[in-house]
């Protein structure tokens, strides 16, 4: 068992020096996040620690899926599955408790360890014969099979939202459209094999405008929903609203066009500081926009020539 | 037609293909045979543009990835995407309509569970109507037989001599031989980095027989079996 998670851990460094990060460095980057996602949540929710449980949970989730526990049954006897199991889930879920336990939610980090330890008895099924209904179907991949992978975080991205109206919760509502366009940034995190480019008859310029405008439009239907109602019910906040609807979208441009920047490898630390940067000074994507522009379209070039 | 010139691939300092030249005619069927790692899929992969290479390959086609389908030995599949996703997802490539996938779905595939809960066998026959649909002008089949069930392997047959017939140009490698000697018009054996021998149909059996006697004879009494 020792060995198990001294692999893991060897598995994370190389994943981490993959991506171009030192692994302590890595640490430290994962604090901050932390650290600073839920300060930032705290100020703008009173509903900070049950979302953090939540983000912890659905982290704490992907020890469940089936491929992995098949493989971890057929290594290791019962018991032996059962105490990794465990033991996975808790170090899963510790920063999430920790955060919680230093903002005296002693409940709800309770309530958060529980679960994540009930948890891991259980295992997702991947092979499910039911398959989930997706407005996306038309044009897949990424929405329909991002849409299905979240399924549980926008129902529970749309019930928060519902709550914020019935308690007349404005910054709530805003979270809840953050989080919504946070959710489908996502679904263009992995780079696809490569064969999903090369099927396409585009050049790379009509490539990106048709990945771009597929991901405006199903984007567009999961979020202006939200978009809408809040504009509905607080015109007096038009702007605000308006500014991160924009801003949204916009982060989805730069993420299409990012991924394939970097392209057939998964976005390095380099870039997505880059894109960061771009997020939260809006202005400076006039630039990083078309720089990652000029670098998809060199990785695209060899494949769709 | 597609003609390979000085075709030379390495992976770091192993080399893979070694001044490849041959042409491929149109309205011909292609076997490519080889033992593992003898580098059919890097050949195949060079040829669709998915792989880096030294050389020529020049074709009728410009560019020559628009109309060639290309089934992989291992076909790739996205998690939670249906078959009838992964359909669509090619036709949508190609700026294809109008095509009423039921119909074109010889194989009964359930195309509305998803793709990666498919068998290996189902895997490969959904991956092999994707570039059916396609409607491509050259096929290149990395092991289409592999891991399909007989009455499937009927069909596929079936399917090359149709596609034969049409005109197309077809690239197929198989380790099953009776199945390669059914369809092809020629047969290639990879070896070494580059083709050793080239057959045509009437010296099919002799080929099939030295390739038995390579595999069958040496090989299998050092494993000394009581």
């Amino acid at each position: 068992m020792q060995e198990y998670f001294k692999l893991q851990f060897d598995m994370m460094n190389r994943q981490l020096k993959e991506m171009g990060i030192k692994p302590i460095l890595g640490l430290i980057i994962l604090l901050v996040t932390l650290v600073g996602g839920s300060f930032l949540l705290y100020s703008k929710t009173t509903y900070a620690p049950y979302i953090i449980g939540l983000i912890g949970l659905t982290i704490t989730l992907r020890t469940s899926e089936q491929q992995r526990n098949k493989h971890l049954k057929s290594i290791f006897n019962i018991e032996t599955y059962r105490r990794i199991r465990i033991i996975e889930n808790g170090i899963v879920v510790t920063p999430v408790i920790a955060v919680l336990l230093i903002n005296f939610e002693f409940l709800v980090a309770s309530i958060t360890l529980v679960i994540a330890l009930l948890l891991s008895l259980y295992e997702s099924n991947q092979n499910l014969s039911f398959t989930i209904p997706t407005p996306f179907s038309k044009k897949p991949f990424e929405f329909s099979s991002g849409f299905r992978k979240t399924i549980l975080l926008l129902i529970g991205i749309y019930a928060l939202f519902f709550i914020s109206i019935l308690v007349h919760n404005f910054n709530l509502g805003v979270f809840c459209l953050i989080i919504l366009f946070l959710t489908t940034l996502s679904y263009y995190s992995t780079p696809e094999e490569k064969l999903f480019v090369w099927i396409f008859n585009d050049t790379e310029r009509s490539f990106l405008s048709r990945k771009i405008g597929t991901s405006l439009l199903f984007s567009g239907i999961l979020t202006l929903p939200i978009s809408i109602t809040l504009l509905v019910l607080n015109p007096e906040h038009y702007f605000v609203i308006a500014v991160f609807t924009l801003l949204g979208f916009t982060s989805l441009i730069t993420m299409v066009i990012a991924k394939y920047a970097a392209y057939p490898s998964k976005m390095n630390i380099a870039q997505g500081l880059v894109f960061s940067i771009g997020i939260v000074f809006p202005p400076l994507l006039l630039a990083v926009i078309p720089y990652f522009y000029s670098q998809a379209k060199g990785n695209l070039n060899e494949l769709l020539k | 037609m597609i003609s390979i010139q000085h075709l030379h691939k390495s992976f770091g300092s192993k080399k893979v293909l070694n001044d490849i030249n041959i042409e491929f005619k149109k309205g011909q069927v292609y076997g490519i045979v080889g033992e593992n790692g003898a580098g059919k899929s890097t050949f195949f992969n060079a040829i669709a543009g998915l792989e880096s290479f030294k050389g020529k390959i020049e074709s009728d086609f410009t560019p020559l990835k628009n109309h060639l389908g290309f089934l992989q030995t291992n076909p790739f599949f996205l998690s939670r995407i249906t078959g009838e996703e992964y359909l669509k997802l090619h036709l949508n490539a190609r700026k294809i309509q109008d095509v009423d996938l039921k119909t074109a779905n010889v194989f009964d595939l359930p195309l509305n569970q998803y793709a990666s809960s498919y068998s290996t066998g189902m895997k490969k026959k959904l991956a092999l109507t994707a570039i059916l649909i396609q409607q491509s002008d050259i096929y290149i089949l990395d092991e289409p037989y592999n891991g399909v069930d007989i009455h499937s392997n009927m069909i596929i047959t079936e399917i090359i001599q149709k596609l034969k017939s049409l005109g197309k140009t077809i690239l197929i490698s198989s380790h099953i031989f009776s199945t390669l000697k059914e369809t092809c018009d020629e047969i290639h054996l990879l070896q070494d980095g580059h083709f050793k021998k080239k057959v045509t149909k009437s010296d099919f059996d002799q080929l099939e027989q030295e390739m038995i006697e390579f595999t069958t004879g040496s090989i299998i009494d050092r494993l000394n079996l009581k």
